[in-house]
């Protein structure tokens, strides 16, 4: 394989009030990888959110990355100061929402909100970027793109909003797209649409996207790969094939399991997983998954990286019962 | 933006009062723009009669110097009317750039601009203003200068706030996230969202500021005469004999402050309305 485009290297974020530091996310580590589509998995409240907007930094006043780095291209964008961190925002790496409502400035047309970041990064003339945008709104399945040009935000569509947006972060071709649960204000046709949209950029423009969701059903519809995020940390990824097929973390296995499908009996319940996300988990020491762990109780053993090969990994205890998982 | 216009003339003409508030409005500010056409006298000219009642010749009569009260009315309306424009501008234009960089630099910058706007805040308005009348040379452009130093902490605290809530936005990290330069994205994008609210604000500074010269042109402290204004054509009802016997001196003037006044605060409530698009129907 060809080197990682990102690289993001036992990231710890933390945040502040007062003078109180509370690490929100630690040992978040993964890879992605030129024109792969990653997804990044968890329940709501891991950090999965948070590790995205510390990409571009835009955590706020609140947090800071307080550990690890995040290498793109070899350059590490944690220490990169903001001038040069605006030439990879934008340009390099470009980002979508999760909020539809909110991602465009209501008081300017769709055109000029598309334009201004090709002018800005392309140095693009008015004209030309106009030209680009309309392609680019038609690219994403917008009907009449000379039409919602001269919209607002406020007269598209939820669809049609997200779909603009993405016609947005795409504009400057960025090697990165990071899309932070892009369809969950959405339906699910639309969703579907959307997630072929992103497939579809994917194709053609070798875009890496970084996928984050909560749904495992849209995992294994996208991802190529897939890391599992618990409790501000990793504790599983590989292939999604192999994560999807051969969970070793309990925590990911849960996750399968409560999700709801068609065949299934009506009279039966849902699988949910027992308990909530340990409040202070960071203080935690060991598996911080333990009480809600269907092994908690017979499980003695400290979590370490268990190579499950094939570039699969999981944080876990080894499994001493079998003793299967160390030896291969 | 042609529809949107539109939509906000469309919300706007729902407030029949303010439309007919504007109509009006519109008429007194062509009456003051054409005062040297339309008036009939000019406003420092002395005629023959002495404080004479309404007449053919004087429709509103004439003062104790002999001048035409109703030219100088119209002299006096533009005085006015220029004060509280300009002292709006003013504050308008501190308030917004303070609050801006007030909302947008959290910290310290926030901490020193605020602390200040809630000293001058905290000040004794019109004492402030006497004081500061009395130590400038009093004339049209210190009260200009002191009203639009007074009155800009509201506009300030409330560009603040929006910025603040502004900053929490999606579209603002969607900004960022997109490279864009910060300069940019305070004055070109966050900006024009501040800009209903700050026009409606805008128009109760203005008609506060008229108010306010006109007090302070009535204390002798603000537009001196023989320049006319609004405040200083009511001075002489200070005395009791003109309050009781001479009405043409006074009551016209006052008239006129209470209309503009009314006027400008119906306009400015029902353009808060025209520019919410939430009162689309």
């Amino acid at each position: 394989m060809t080197d990682p485009i990102l690289e993001v290297r036992d990231l710890e974020i933390s945040f502040f009030s007062g003078k109180k530091r509370t690490p929100r996310t630690d040992g978040v580590r993964f890879s992605l990888y030129p024109g792969e589509i990653l997804c990044l998995v968890g329940e709501s409240g891991c950090g999965k959110s948070v590790t995205a907007l510390s990409i571009l930094g835009l955590l706020g006043d609140a947090g800071r990355i307080t550990g690890g780095e995040i290498l793109f291209d070899g350059q590490d964008l944690v220490r990169l100061p903001e001038k040069e961190l605006d030439r990879v925002r934008g340009n390099e790496i470009s980002m979508i929402f999760q909020d539809i409502m909110y991602s465009m400035n209501p008081v300017f047309r769709i055109g000029d909100q598309l334009t201004e970041g090709m002018r800005k990064h392309l140095h693009m003339a008015r004209p030309e970027a106009e030209q680009r945008a309309v392609e680019l709104l038609r690219k994403t399945g917008i009907r009449e793109p000379e039409k919602a040009m001269r919209a607002y935000p406020h007269q598209l569509s939820g669809g049609m909003r997200q779909r603009a947006m993405i016609a947005m972060a795409v504009a400057c071709r960025p090697r990165i797209l990071i899309a932070d649960e892009p369809t969950t204000a959405l339906d699910a046709t639309i969703q579907l649409q959307i997630m072929a949209l992103l497939r579809r950029l994917r194709d053609e423009e070798n875009t890496a996207v970084l996928l984050i969701t909560h749904d495992i059903g849209v995992v294994a519809e996208m991802a190529d790969r897939v890391v599992v995020m618990y409790a501000g940390q990793c504790v599983e990824d590989g292939t999604a094939e192999s994560v999807l097929t051969a969970p070793r973390h309990p925590y990911t296995r849960a996750l399968m399991r409560a999700v709801p499908t068609l065949n299934m009996d009506r009279s039966e319940r849902l699988y949910s997983i027992p308990g909530q996300v340990p409040e202070d988990y960071h203080a935690l020491s060991g598996c911080r998954f333990r009480d809600r762990c269907p092994n908690g109780q017979r499980c003695a053993g400290k979590p370490v990286w268990l190579d499950l090969g094939g570039g699969h990994r999981a944080y876990c205890a080894p499994d001493l019962a079998d003793g299967r998982d160390q030896d291969g | 933006m042609q529809s949107n216009l539109r939509h906000i003339a469309r919300r706007f003409l729902r407030h029949r009062a303010a439309a007919v508030c504007l109509v009006i409005l519109t008429v007194l500010i062509l009456a003051a723009l054409l005062a040297p056409w339309i008036s009939p006298y000019g406003p420092t000219k002395v005629t023959k009669d002495f404080s004479k009642g309404p007449s053919a010749e004087h429709l509103l009569g004439t003062d104790q110097s002999g001048r035409d009260v109703l030219s100088r009315l119209l002299y006096a309306m533009r005085t006015s009317l220029t004060v509280g424009l300009m002292a709006t501008l003013i504050s308008t234009a501190v308030g917004v750039l303070l609050g801006l960089l007030s909302g947008y630099f959290s910290g310290w910058v926030d901490r020193c601009i605020m602390a200040f706007t809630d000293m001058v805040m905290s000040f004794p308005y019109i004492l402030l203003v006497l004081v500061a009348a009395a130590i400038f040379e009093p004339g049209m452009w210190s009260i200009i200068l002191i009203l639009g130093f007074v009155d800009w902490p509201g506009v300030a605290r409330l560009v603040r706030g929006n910025v603040l809530s502004l900053r929490e936005t999606n579209f603002f990290k969607a900004d960022i996230a997109a490279g864009m330069p910060r300069r940019y994205i305070l004055f070109s994008e966050i900006l024009p969202n501040t800009i209903a609210p700050v026009l409606v604000y805008a128009t109760s500074v203005f008609a506060i500021s008229i108010l306010d010269e006109a007090a302070l042109s009535f204390l002798g402290m603000g537009v001196l005469p023989p320049t006319p204004s609004l405040g200083n054509m009511l001075n002489g009802a200070q005395s009791i004999t003109i309050l009781t016997s001479k009405p043409w001196l006074w009551v016209p003037a006052g008239s006129l402050i209470i209309l503009l006044v009314v006027c400008i605060n119906f306009v400015g409530d029902a353009l808060r309305d025209a520019l919410d698009p939430r009162n689309d129907r």
